[in-house]
């Protein structure tokens, strides 16, 4: 048996259902519609209200998932907007009804990092089950949130690939490789595979991921900037924090506006070709006007031609190899 | 937290925003940039380098015409060259760069601690006739001896400069970092703190309200978060943030934020991704 036809196998007998946790808001209706699809685990989805008591609301439908067996995890939407004592008046239903997991979220997006980390701290302090945090997206703060919350002890925190949801949640990617290379946390395993992992799941959701996205963007390994490929090739540390090879991606130069005479004559040496200083200066002054002209980087066709016409060797079959290209060219 | 002093956004958008890989704005997309910039009161906008050269210098001389009340910055290496250039450009507000950590200093420049210093002298020395206002940066700031850093930013303050820029050029920085960073130099620098931060962990914008509560007094962003790798911190969610967790009115119009960001996406040919935050098409709206 080959490797797919294993994890084909594999696949086929994860029971997802057994897995995943189903998401239901505050009905007993609900709660039955989950049991019968098959789902075991349900998030119940509530929301602090000052009209209304949540125990009176939550009883009946915890007592139904309850003698369904079901395993209950309890999702307070806007928790982080109010004191934890409001919070800590759950714990006795929490106990009573054996809930898994509280979750609390900030649903309105009204915390910033630092208000997050105190908040979460005072619930860490009180707690008497296990929390878990959902950060909102809504002014781009979940994963920075995210992060505050593994930092004050929250042991399980809601993510999304690239951050996407309405409202988003963290950006998985951003929140592992920072748990991984910032905070140097060995138990994160290696990303070798992430950008290829997340383009796949986005686009499978038909979504196109972003060039420029942190962490896993096709671009973010792009450099253009003379300053930045000189400093890249003299050592990558110098412009990157992580090696583009720990997340599955290469690093590749680009000829454009800014490129500079170091990144001509890099370019020109991957193909085993010379570029003296003095041809560099001068290839660079038609690489930039014809940058600006077309609004767009240089194709290596393009370069070789602006070779041709102001360098010209007299070979005619300089051959630039370029991402993807292949090694045999008909003219 | 010294928090009664202004706090104002600094757009690099055509400067490092241009410099994310395969960007070109042209000369008309620049001047709409700018005007739209204006309009919305931001401050400052560092509009290119003029030591790129010819093309540059003639959109940069365009772009110093118009009426408009925003400062344009022209950014500089520490080379007399340079410097040169901006001001036969017709710059009144200068730029001047170096890196001030080791790893920087040694293997991009191949130079020592000293020569930075004394670089940056020679430039700020040349600058003083010019009758040019000066602003420093320090690249990869967030690697640097902190010590250094103020060593540097003394010596920029002697010449005149008005700010000093604090880089995490790597984007390296956490929200925790830069605060315990910038906090522990806020009150020995000489010069008011602008804060640059790059977004290759999606922490840009968290990076700058955290030095923003740790007593920096200035922001660089771009519109959109356009810049190098993952970009910079976007000028959308910097100054809603600020709003919206701080109260802070930092002066920008923030419902022109959704059409500039549209203007600067087509410009750099880049759709904003739909999840964005602010300007996003399924984003939450804020305002």
């Amino acid at each position: 048996m080959n490797s797919l036809e294993k994890s084909k196998i594999e696949l086929e007998t994860i029971d997802f259902l057994a897995n995943m946790r189903c998401g239901v808001s505050c009905s007993k209706q609900e709660i039955l519609e989950a049991k019968k699809l098959g789902f075991t685990k349900v998030v119940i989805n509530t929301s602090f209200n000052p009209l209304v008591s949540i125990n009176d609301v939550l009883e009946p439908v915890l007592q139904m998932a309850c003698s369904n067996g079901q395993e209950i995890y309890l999702s307070i939407n806007n928790a982080l907007e109010f004191p934890v004592k409001k919070v800590e008046t759950l714990y006795p239903t929490i106990v009573d009804y054996g809930i898994r997991r509280l979750i609390l979220g900030d649903a309105n997006g009204k915390m910033d990092p630092f208000t997050t980390y105190n908040k979460l701290r005072l619930f860490i302090n009180s707690a008497q089950c296990p929390v878990e945090y959902v950060g909102c997206n809504n002014y781009g703060m979940a994963t920075a949130n995210t992060l505050s919350a593994l930092r004050a002890g929250i042991e399980y925190v809601a993510t999304a690939v690239s951050s996407i949801g309405i409202p988003g949640v963290a950006a998985m990617e951003e929140v592992l490789m920072a748990v991984k290379h910032l905070w140097k946390n060995e138990r994160v395993p290696d990303g070798y595979s992430i950008a290829t992992d997340c383009e796949n799941l986005l686009y499978k959701a038909g979504i196109i991921l972003p060039g420029e996205k942190a962490i896993i963007g096709k671009n973010v390994f792009a450099h253009e900037s003379g300053i930045h490929v000189d400093g890249v090739i003299k050592n990558p540390n110098l412009y990157e924090v992580i090696k583009p090879e720990e997340v599955g991606l290469s690093r590749f130069l680009v000829i454009g506006k800014h490129s500079g005479t170091s990144s001509l004559i890099q370019k020109f040496k991957h193909s085993n070709l010379t570029l003296s200083p003095e041809e560099a200066t001068i290839l660079l002054e038609k690489v930039r006007n014809t940058a600006i002209l077309q609004k767009k980087p240089l194709t290596d066709s393009q370069l070789k031609t602006l070779y041709y016409l102001y360098i010209g060797s007299g070979e005619s079959n300089i051959h630039l190899r370029g991402k993807g290209e292949m090694l045999c060219e008909q003219e | 937290m010294s928090r009664n002093k202004s706090f104002e956004i600094v757009d690099t958008t055509l400067r490092d925003g241009e410099q994310s890989a395969g960007v070109v704005f042209s000369t008309e997309e620049k001047v709409n940039i700018i005007l739209a910039l204006d309009k919305a009161n931001v401050k400052w906008i560092e509009a290119g380098i003029p030591a790129m050269g010819k093309q540059e210098c003639e959109d940069l001389k365009l772009m110093l015409k118009l009426p408009i009340k925003s400062n344009l910055i022209a950014w500089n290496r520490a080379n007399l060259e340079d410097l040169k250039a901006s001001i036969e450009c017709g710059f009144k507000f200068i730029h001047v760069s170096l890196p001030v950590s080791d790893l920087h200093i040694e293997y991009k420049l191949q130079k020592n601690k000293a020569w930075v210093l004394d670089q940056l002298k020679k430039c700020l020395e040349y600058l003083k006739g010019c009758r040019t206002t000066i602003i420093v940066g320090a690249e990869d700031a967030s690697r640097a001896d902190p010590e250094f850093f103020l060593q540097y930013a003394a010596v920029a303050a002697s010449y005149g400069a008005i700010r000093i820029r604090y880089s995490d050029t790597v984007g390296c920085l956490d929200h925790f970092t830069t605060y315990n960073k910038i906090k522990s130099i806020a009150n020995r620098c000489p010069l008011p703190i602008e804060i640059h931060a790059h977004n290759d962990f999606g922490l840009a914008v968290a990076n700058t309200l955290a030095a923003y509560r740790a007593g920096a007094n200035f922001a660089s962003v771009t519109v959109t978060g356009v810049g190098e790798r993952a970009g910079n911190a976007s000028m959308e969610e910097t100054t809603v943030s600020l709003k919206h967790f701080y109260g802070y009115d930092c002066g920008i119009e923030l419902e022109a934020l959704p059409s500039l960001a549209e203007t600067v996406a087509k410009a750099s040919e880049r759709t904003l991704f739909p999840y964005k935050p602010i300007v996003g098409s399924l984003a939450c709206n804020v305002f």
